[in-house]
Parts: structure tokens; C-alpha cells; sequence
């Protein structure tokens, strides 16, 4: 079985090879490791001599999220195989994101102030999202033209729905 | 003396205030809605009661629901703590009006200084300097037009009964001031019920400063310094501190005495907070006066060694002040964190969860005010503030490297917080030198590249999470090669990974 990672750290690539049971190379450089797991949440990673306790915070296949130090670490480990089947599926899966704008959050929208085939400027307000009684201006992240608008005025938006897009 | 004091309140603020109740020999009872069954706050008062309801209007804000099991617990005294219905007059005159004694200032004062035009109105007439603007309300477009002239851009646009930064705009030209207008009294309505506002010329990069103040029944003011909340992100405060670094001694005499003369002209009693803007130049002008315990009180109980909760108690007693200006010394240097329950890579939005694991960072200098412990669920319906970790430290370096020793040894499991935000902040060079005003997270934090914000001064750690992942994905692996899958154990409490 490959034993050998490719892990996105807050966005930086990372490799990782798990030679044994208490041998471990990243990025090259090898350490002598123990993992102890106190309960389902709280571990103590060794990592030569030094000890650090780890809060697994949230686990769903290969991603973890992390409390290490104070800081939140979110991480998604594949292995070599995977890495190279998510690459090629994530180049076009770009392509297609570029364009759309998604709701930051659920929310009611308020007020449109383009329509399809308008011309919009990096930065310009396109429609008013309220969400907790607060209005959110919702901005076109580059210029291009509204290519299309999948909300109206008045209706409820889930996070994550396509707002609009822009070409 | 009272015998009984119901604690009309819920999360951190509620065990705070019991703990100094209990301290002084009396009952503390608290509310707990059908949300907060297993709250912290019901664990560490004497006596807990429901008040059903899970949204806040059925619960917490629900005034004869109060009233009618204050008397009937025979509780001698309702503290609000902040929020909900502390700093509404029609409930403070409630139970003025039913025989118990309110903790806080009259229904009176409070009114007063409720509705930002009046206190403007009555601060501008005592002499205490307040931001140039408008004094009265303002409800139609034109007038609003024709008075921004006068004032100049850029200009903040404000609700009269507002806070929270609700029915608030800012706008920096002619051509934006329609439609900032429309949305600030829209949202004005929708928050207070009440659209009028009124403009402000917006100070650039200003500093928040307040001033803690304690007055009895008897005519006796005294301050305890001031606070620096400059660290703020959408008119939320995050992180706190006392004293402020940015004031001089002579700065510093002239905002106390200012927030004297506030508290004295609206006949002030028990602990207010008088909250200033102050610009490059050092001008200190009036911005609000909070009528009520400040949820960062702490950092003054710090740097002065007064209960504030207690002098509270006693001034409802209609005790006098023991406390005289001469004998209430600045020393040393402090400073809070406030732990929310919320996502910085997601607009700040709230993040939900069950507490699985929790513990709190302990050593000198340091004190934790929090509201949950294992098992609570934190939900949508109420304020995601989970703890207040505070240092304390001979001076600011020192307060701030306990700081940063005690965030990373904050441990939470069940929900994802804003903990390494603060880091950020906290190892963040112009906030360690002091230099830093009320747009610091909007031109500092908001203006980074995602995820750029998590890779400062993380690099070992940053090698332990990959250990760790690698390490618990391989022993994943190797495990399931072997036995079966538990499909049923994946992801059964998470949620918060897309």
C-alpha cells in the first residue's frame, strides 16, 4: 500500500511519506514520530524532541481540520494517486468557477442593480444581500459583463447558491 | 442588603455576575430558555428557572415573562448584564415600576441616552465635544442633501436609536448618497423601529477609546480610566485593552473629566460607559455613552483590582461610594480576547457545533470569563461570544506575551472558532507596537490574499499538522485494510468542512 502524501496545508503543498510505524519524511527530512491518542479529540504528536498537542477539530475522508499552537490548520491529505486524479479534475473545475459569484452567506436578497448584459467594473456593487438585518453589498470580483443572474429580488438565498455570473 | 438577585442574562456574562453575587453571601438566580437547558450559567447559580422559548423575543427579551418570576422568587434586585434588555428604558421602568431594584442607571438616563440625537443634543450643550454633524433627526432626502453640503464628505450616516453598526453607512461622495441613505433608514426600521438618522463627518482612522465610570445615588462620580477598543471588525470589538497606548498623561486627564462631565449631565448612577473617538491629533469627541456593564469590563477589574459587578450591587443598595478618585491607581497592563464562535475565512459568519473538548489556558496573570464547558451546544439563536481570556502584565509586552502563550493553549474540539485569527492580531507587528485604530482589520486582515493570514509565524506548527495528517491518514488506512468500515461513525458531529 502507497504510503506516500500530498497534503494542502492552508494552501501549501506539502509531502509526506510515512516510512514506519515511528519514521516519518516531510518534505524530505526525516523525524522520529509517536502519535499517543488521549480521547477521540486530543492527541500528542512527537516529533523528535519536541511535543506538540493536536485538537482534531473535524475529520470528513481525506480532510482534517487541526487546533495546533492556536492556530487552525486545514488539511487535505491524498495520496500520490488521488493527487493526480483531483488535479486534473480541479483545472476544469477552475474554468467553470471563475466566472460565478456565490452567496457568502444565506441571506434574503434585497435589491438588483444590474441585469444581464450590463457592463460591471472590479469592485462594483451588483446586488444587496441582506443578512442579519444587515445589507451586504455584493461586488463583481473582476469587469466583464453580467453574463447572467440566477436570483431575484425578494427571495431567499441558500450559502454557496450562484448569484450571478460574469464573462 | 439584598437577599436574592436574579441574574436576567445568559453565556459568560451570567456566571460572571453570579460568582461575585455568591461571593457576597447573597442567592443568585438566573432565566434559562429551552435552548439554554444545560447552560453554564443555570450550573453556577444558586437557583435556575424557565422561561421557555429558543429565539431570543420568546426568551431573553421577553419582559413580563421577568418581572412576573422576579416576584414570584421574591428576588430583591434584577441585573441585566449587556445586551438584551439592558439598556432598554420601557423594561428598566418595568421594574422601577414593580417594587424591585434595577442594577444599572434609571429608566430616565437611560432613555436619554438611548437615542444618539439626544445625547448629542444634551453633550453639545454641557460643553463635551461631540463628532461635527448633525444634532437633529433627519427623515427626508433633500434635507439630508442639503446638510451634508455643510459638513463635507466623507460622512457616516447613523440610526438615531441605533448600535450594533445597524442603519449605519459610510459615504465618501455625492453620487453614493442616495442609495446610502435609502439603506440606512431601511435597516434603521427593520432593527429599531424607527427610521429617522442623522449625520456624522467621519473621523479618518480614529482611535475608540472609553472611559469606565462608577457613580452612587448620592452625587459621587469617579472614574477608572479608560479602555482601548480600537480593535474592532464591522463595529464588533475584538480585542480590548487598559490602559490605551496611544494616550498621553494630558490626553488622558481631559477624556476622564470629559466622561465626568457626560455621566454628571444626564444625572448618571451605577457603572456607565462614556465611549470617545480620538483622531491623529489627539481631539477626543463624544460618541456614545453605554448605559450598562461592558462585556470588557474585565480589563479595568485587571488594571484596578475593583469588582465592578460589586460596586454595581452596592450602588443599587443605595450605598455610597467607598471608592474616592485619589485612592483608585492605574497599575500594570491589560488586555482581552474575545473567543467567538465564528469562521474569519468566511466573512466572520457564525459556526455551530457541540463542545466535545475544552480547555482553558491557566498560569499568572491570566483570567478566563467564559460561558461554555463540555456539552453545550452552540447555536444559532443567540450572540457567538464563547470566552473572555484575559491577560494581566507589569506592562503591555508582558500582557501581550501571555497572551499569545495562552491562545495557543486554549484547546476546543466540536466547533471552529476565530482562536487563530486573534494570533494573527496578536503577533501582528504594528498591533504589538501599539499603532493601530478602528480600521486596522479592514486595511490590515481584509486586504490579504486567502489563507496568506495562516502561514505568519507558523512554520513549525505548520509541520506538526502535516505530521499529524499524514500520521492519522496512513493509520486510517492501514486499519481499514484490515477491518471493515464503520460507515455510520464518519462524519456524525462535524459540519463545518464544505
Amino acid at each position: 500500500m502507497s504510503n506516500d502524501y500530498q497534503i494542502d496545508v492552508n494552501s501549501v503543498e506539502k509531502e509526506a511519506i510515512v516510512i514506519s510505524s515511528d519514521r516519518i519524511a516531510i518534505d524530505g527530512k526525516e523525524y522520529f514520530y509517536e502519535l499517543i491518542e488521549n480521547n477521540k479529540y486530543h492527541y500528542s504528536l512527537r516529533l523528535n524532541d519536541r511535543v506538540y498537542e493536536v485538537i482534531k477539530v473535524d475529520e470528513n475522508k481525506n480532510k482534517i481540520v487541526i487546533l495546533l499552537n492556536g492556530y487552525y490548520f486545514f488539511c487535505n491529505v491524498e495520496t500520490r494517486l488521488e493527487n493526480k486524479a483531483s488535479r486534473i479534475v480541479s483545472v476544469s473545475e477552475k474554468a467553470k468557477h471563475r466566472s460565478e459569484v456565490h452567496s457568502p452567506m444565506p441571506g434574503m436578497v434585497l435589491k438588483i442593480k444590474k441585469k444581464p448584459g450590463d457592463s460591471v467594473d472590479h469592485g462594483e456593487s451588483v446586488l444587496i444581500l441582506e443578512a442579519m438585518k444587515m445589507e451586504n453589498d455584493i461586488k463583481s470580483p473582476f469587469s466583464g459583463f453580467i453574463k447572467d443572474i440566477n436570483v431575484s429580488e425578494g427571495n431567499p438565498v441558500e450559502k454557496g447558491a450562484i448569484l450571478f455570473r460574469i464573462e | 442588603m439584598f437577599k436574592k438577585v436574579l441574574i436576567f442574562n445568559r453565556g459568560e456574562i451570567a456566571v460572571r455576575i453570579a460568582k461575585t453575587v455568591n461571593e457576597l453571601g447573597m442567592i443568585s438566580a438566573v432565566l434559562y430558555s429551552d435552548a439554554d437547558r444545560s447552560a453554564l450559567h443555570t450550573r453556577y447559580s444558586d437557583e435556575s428557572y424557565s422561561i421557555g422559548g429558543y429565539y431570543p423575543a420568546e426568551s431573553y427579551l421577553d419582559v413580563d415573562k421577568v418581572i412576573s418570576t422576579a416576584k414570584r422568587i421574591k428576588a430583591d434586585a434584577i441585573h441585566p448584564g449587556y445586551g438584551f434588555l439592558s439598556e432598554n428604558a420601557e423594561f428598566i421602568k418595568a421594574v422601577e415600576d414593580s417594587g424591585i431594584a434595577f442594577i444599572g442607571p434609571s429608566s430616565k438616563t437611560v432613555r436619554v441616552m438611548g437615542k444618539k440625537t439626544d445625547a448629542r443634543r444634551l453633550m453639545h450643550s454641557k460643553g463635551v465635544p461631540i463628532v461635527p454633524g448633525t444634532i437633529d433627526p433627519i427623515s427626508s432626502l433633500e434635507e439630508a442633501k442639503r446638510l451634508v453640503l455643510g459638513i463635507g464628505f466623507p460622512v457616516l450616516i447613523k440610526a438615531s436609536a441605533g448600535g450594533g453598526g445597524k442603519g449605519m453607512k459610510k459615504v465618501t461622495k455625492m453620487e453614493e448618497f442616495d442609495d446610502a441613505f435609502e439603506s440606512a433608514k431601511r435597516e434603521a426600521l427593520k432593527a429599531f423601529k424607527d427610521d429617522s438618522v442623522f449625520i456624522e463627518k467621519l473621523i479618518e482612522d480614529p482611535r475608540h477609546i472609553e472611559v469606565q465610570i462608577l457613580a452612587d445615588k448620592h452625587g459621587n462620580y469617579v472614574h477608572l480610566f479608560e479602555r482601548e477598543c480600537s480593535m474592532q471588525r464591522r463595529h464588533q470589538k475584538v480585542i480590548e485593552e487598559a490602559p490605551s497606548s496611544c494616550l498621553d498623561d494630558a490626553t488622558r486627564k481631559k477624556i476622564t473629566e470629559y466622561a465626568l462631565l457626560a455621566a454628571k449631565a444626564c444625572g448618571y448612577y451605577n457603572a456607565g460607559t462614556v465611549e470617545c473617538l480620538v483622531d491623529k491629533n489627539n481631539n477626543i469627541y463624544f460618541l456614545e455613552m453605554n448605559t450598562r456593564l461592558q462585556v470588557e469590563h474585565p480589563v479595568t477589574e485587571l488594571i484596578t483590582g475593583i469588582d465592578l459587578v460589586r460596586e454595581q450591587i452596592f450602588i443599587a443598595m443605595d450605598r455610597k461610594l467607598e471608592l474616592t478618585q485619589d485612592n483608585i491607581k492605574l497599575r500594570g497592563h491589560a488586555i482581552e480576547c474575545r473567543i467567538y464562535a465564528e469562521d474569519p475565512d468566511n466573512n466572520f459568519l457564525p459556526t455551530t457545533g457541540k463542545v466535545m473538548l475544552h480547555r482553558l489556558p491557566s498560569g499568572p496573570g491570566l483570567r478566563v470569563d467564559r460561558g461554555i464547558d463540555f456539552g453545550s451546544e452552540v447555536g444559532i439563536y443567540y450572540d457567538p461570544l464563547l470566552t473572555k481570556l484575559c491577560a494581566y502584565g507589569k506592562d503591555r509586552t508582558s500582557a501581550i506575551e501571555r497572551m499569545n502563550i495562552a491562545l495557543s493553549n486554549y484547546l476546543i474540539a466540536g466547533l471552529y472558532t476565530n482562536i487563530s485569527f486573534l494570533k494573527w492580531i496578536i503577533n501582528n507587528e504594528k498591533f504589538k507596537k501599539g499603532d493601530y485604530h478602528i480600521n486596522f482589520i479592514e486595511k490590515e486582515f481584509q486586504s490579504l490574499p486567502p489563507n496568506e493570514w495562516k502561514k505568519h509565524g507558523t512554520k513549525e506548527a505548520e509541520l506538526f499538522a502535516t505530521a499529524f495528517a499524514a500520521i492519522f491518514r496512513n493509520n486510517k488506512r492501514t486499519q481499514s485494510a484490515v477491518l471493515p468500515v464503520n460507515h455510520s461513525e464518519k462524519n456524525n458531529w462535524g459540519g463545518n468542512l464544505e
